[in-house]
């Protein structure tokens, strides 16, 4: 079931002045419920005008972004139901903490949504258990906990109001190897709790293999290329041309082609690779 | 104690540092011993919080020991008189590059080193034009800074340090922020200084490929210095990484896991071009 | 909106304007306005309408920037020009809409709003031609030095210029994160469009908070770079561009002496355009 469509949106250009957002030049796609999705294209590509399409903080000049169904742009009433069913969690969001505690904080979403009191809780709750965060962690004050903590805190904030999709930008931007496993898995689990559909944009090619169901690529404000993991990183040459690059797994199996050129191509994660690499070598020795 | 030798350029000697003066038993750093030799590049690895970041600011005076001794070139930076001269050889470049830029124009940004030393306007300009050529942002000399690309903000950063003509920048987690175009860019600049200028470059970051070409290693956790050798020692110890919240390069794993499963490829393979290599050897062998 | 401001903006370029001393071009720019102010009639005005329209085309600044700069000030200029017209009722009267109102369009309404208008555009267009063409660190270098005496009375006139320097470098960052911080919070349903103007101000909490919270991190963390780059407040700084009156100073000074003269000369004749105006209307 398509739960979201973007149909020919075309976004402009504000040239000239300091604060250049990227266009978008009629873009065409759609989600289907509970899919993940993964977005990538260099920066200045149009990813951030995108995104913020799909809960009408942009509106497009021209096209349609329709949820349900339902063109979000409508009017009033569309748009804020556009804001609570579309979760969208930017760059670095540990930067829009604001409230005394992070429990507050994370309820200000489901409280802008016009829940009642007790619902509110038992949604932060939730929320909180998610990104693994106890009753201590809830009552301290959000500026007093270590990066990755804020960074969870403030997911959580938009977990809290239960999006039919979650759209995230880039969630693990600057955490360590650890810390960016850890979220990777809560997103995961999020996702098979409530089976939202999730829309993650992501510089990391290794990432967006392990997790996508199927990839959206944007060059240059065009949808350029959209399908799944195995049909987007065999295109090793036009992923380089836009600047983007393939998981790690890949390039090497790539390398090892041009020698080996009966080698499984179709490798995207280090775990495949292994496995392919132990049996062709195998293969290799018995005969 | 370490002695100093002629070729140390940064030495830490027993390092503690407290954020706190009252709750000393907070320590940031603890016991940190290393040095850093003239023209070596190093890579320090850690954790976010593991008090990498403390170390940078210890290395040019910003923070000064709450015990044991910081050198820079024979010189105490607890010695204030000394400071200005450590800071003009040991730079640092940070992790957010909007926090680090004064000026709005790049070639004023850059001169804002040089002029803070009260150097000769015809040399600051020297230094700058040469500063900029080496980061290879000459041609953004008249741009204004906050149009700049991430990855381009950094170089002028970089170039704001190269301008005071250090023997060693100390970057501190430079690459965090960019995307992937923006950390090449800045791990090329600090590979090709280290490699023309013979710069000596501590690199603090949490991406395991870019210690891959390190001259040395060295693994902090919790405010301790956990390991120190070369690449291929360091990236050897898995459990070690992984229990303080790092990982080995994605060639490393996947050399591992082939020789787990059976394949005999020689150990301390770091990147994709010896795993190519390596693969290709043995199976032909 | 916020982001159409031109205003402010820097240029870079290597005309005649570019290259002189920015001392000479505050100074300039300042007895310029003051001529604005002294002169009375049309033929002066037209001389420094006309000086600031050649000072533009000298300085190769492209049209547009320039018609957006002044996009900005549309409103203003349109309220001055119909509130002079509302209450100048001197010369003959051209239009009475309202008869029972005491009030009428006559031409010296007229013509002291084309008047007026035309100085408020002389006088933006001179003075964002100031910025257009100098950098935000030259120009407060340029004040810095002009400030120099105030060293007297012990006033530190260097940390009030850094002071400065950092403010423009940061004030298109910290635009840029109102509108990031703006839009996360729209995006947790926060309205801040509507309601009253205590609901908005209330709304705005927590777009305030993290902005001030965030600037405060960006300074600590400014700071530190600036001392190691060897900053300390009260060091003697050198400048890698320096500052020395040429030649082309000396003849835009002279240029602006002789110009304030003509200004003030016309002053005396009463003849001026002024009257010969109101006749051909």
């Amino acid at each position: 079931m398509v739960i979201l469509e973007v149909k020919n949106v075309s976004y402009g250009y504000s040239h000239g002045t300091p604060f250049e957002i990227a266009a978008l030049r009629d873009v065409s796609f759609s989600v289907e419920k509970g899919e993940l999705v993964g977005i990538i294209g260099h920066t200045g590509s149009g990813k951030s005008t995108l995104i913020k399409m799909l809960n009408s903080l942009l509106k497009p000049e021209s096209g349609q972004v329709l949820l349900n169904g339902k063109d979000i742009n409508t009017d009033k009433a569309s748009i804020k139901e556009a804001r609570s069913k579309v979760g969208l969690c930017f760059q670095y969001p540990e930067y829009q903490l604001f409230e005394e505690t992070c429990a507050k904080d994370i309820a200000f979403g489901p409280k802008n949504m016009g829940l009642s009191e007790d619902e509110v809780r038992q949604r932060v709750l939730r929320a909180a258990e998610f990104v693994g965060f106890n009753k201590e962690l809830l009552n301290r004050s959000p500026f007093d906990l270590s990066g990755g903590q804020k960074r969870r805190c403030a997911i959580a904030g938009v977990m809290a109001m239960f999006p039919e999709i979650l759209v995230l930008d880039e969630p693990v931007a600057g955490l360590d190897p650890a810390g960016r496993r850890e979220l990777m898995s809560m997103i995961e689990n999020y996702r098979k709790a409530t089976g939202a559909t999730v829309m993650i944009v992501s510089h990391s090619m290794d990432d967006i293999a392990r997790i996508a169901d199927r990839i959206l690529v944007m060059n240059k404000g065009s949808l350029a290329e959209s399908g799944t993991v195995k049909e987007i990183f065999s295109k090793t040459d036009k992923l380089i041309e836009m600047g983007l690059s393939v998981p790690a797994a890949t390039s090497l199996i790539n390398k090892l082609r041009l020698k080996l050129p009966e080698l499984d191509a179709d490798v995207y994660t280090t775990e495949d690779a292994a496995r392919i690499l132990a049996a062709f070598y195998k293969r290799r020795k018995e005969q | 104690m370490i002695f100093m030798e002629d070729k140390h350029l940064l030495m830490f000697d027993n390092v503690s540092y407290a954020y706190d003066e009252e709750n000393a038993d907070e320590l940031a750093v603890r016991d940190v011993s290393f040095t850093v030799d003239r023209g070596e590049f190093v890579v320090i690895l850690g954790h976010n919080g593991s008090g990498k970041s403390t170390v940078a600011k210890l290395s040019n005076s910003i923070f000064l020991p709450s015990s044991g001794k910081v050198f820079v070139d024979g010189m105490d930076t607890a010695d204030e008189k000394s400071e200005f001269r450590i800071r003009e050889r040991v730079g640092v470049v940070f992790q957010n590059p909007d926090n680090q830029i004064v000026a709005s124009i790049v070639e004023e940004d850059v001169a804002f080193g040089p002029e803070n030393l009260g150097i000769e306007p015809k040399e600051i300009r020297k230094r700058v034009d040469n500063a900029l050529k080496a980061v290879g942002m000459y041609d953004y000399r008249l741009h204004e800074t906050h149009r700049l690309s991430g990855g381009q903000k950094q170089r002028v950063a970089i170039a704001g340090m190269i301008a005071m003509q250090p023997e060693c920048i100390v970057f501190d987690e430079p690459t965090a922020m960019l995307d992937p175009q923006g950390r090449r860019e800045v791990m090329n600049t600090a590979r090709e200084l280290n490699k023309n200028n013979n710069m000596a470059i501590v690199f603090i970051t949490h991406f395991m490929e870019e210690a891959v070409m390190a001259d040395k290693v060295i693994v902090i956790d919790n405010g301790r210095l956990l390991a120190c050798g070369t690449p291929e020692e360091i990236f050897s110890q898995k459990e070690m990484l992984v229990s303080c919240g790092l990982d080995v390069p994605d060639m490393v794993k996947l050399a591992n896991e082939l020789r787990e499963n059976g394949v005999p490829l020689r150990k301390g393979i770091l990147c994709e071009d010896e795993l190519v290599k390596e693969y290709l050897s043995i199976l032909n062998s | 909106m916020i982001k159409d401001i031109t205003i402010g903006q820097f240029f870079p370029g290597d005309s005649y304007i570019h290259k002189l001393d920015p001392r000479a071009k505050i100074i300039i720019t300042f007895v310029f306005i003051v001529a604005l102010f002294l002169c009375k009639n049309y033929f002066s005005l037209g001389l420094l309408f006309f000086i600031s329209i050649a000072a533009i085309v000298v300085s190769k600044i492209s049209l547009r920037v320039i018609l957006k700069g002044l996009k900005m000030i549309v409103v203003l200029v349109v309220f001055t020009g119909v509130l002079q017209i509302l209450y100048n009722d001197e010369g003959t009267v051209l239009w009475k809409p309202f008869q029972q109102l005491d009030f009428a369009v006559t031409s010296g309404g007229i013509i002291s709003s084309v008047f007026i208008i035309i100085r408020i555009v002389s006088l933006i267009l001179f003075s964002s031609l100031l910025t257009y063409t100098t950098s935000p660190t030259m120009l407060t270098d340029a004040i810095e030095r002009l400030l120099s005496p105030l060293k007297l009375f012990k006033i530190n006139v260097s940390s009030l210029a850094m002071m400065m320097t950092i403010a423009l470098r940061f004030i298109p960052t910290l635009i840029e994160e109102i509108d990031i911080i703006m839009s996360a919070q729209k995006a947790r349903g926060a309205d801040l469009e509507t309601g009253t103007l205590v609901q908005r101000a209330k709304a705005l909490v927590p777009v305030f908070i993290p902005l001030i919270v965030n600037s405060f991190r960006r300074a600590y963390e400014l700071a530190f770079a600036m001392e190691c780059r060897c900053y300390t407040g009260d060091n003697k700084r050198t400048r890698m561009k320096e500052m020395k009156l040429a030649l082309r100073d000396y003849l835009a000074f002279a240029f602006v002496a002789v110009t304030v003269a003509a200004v003030i000369a016309t002053g005396f004749f009463d003849i001026s355009s002024f009257f010969i105006f109101e006749r051909v209307i």
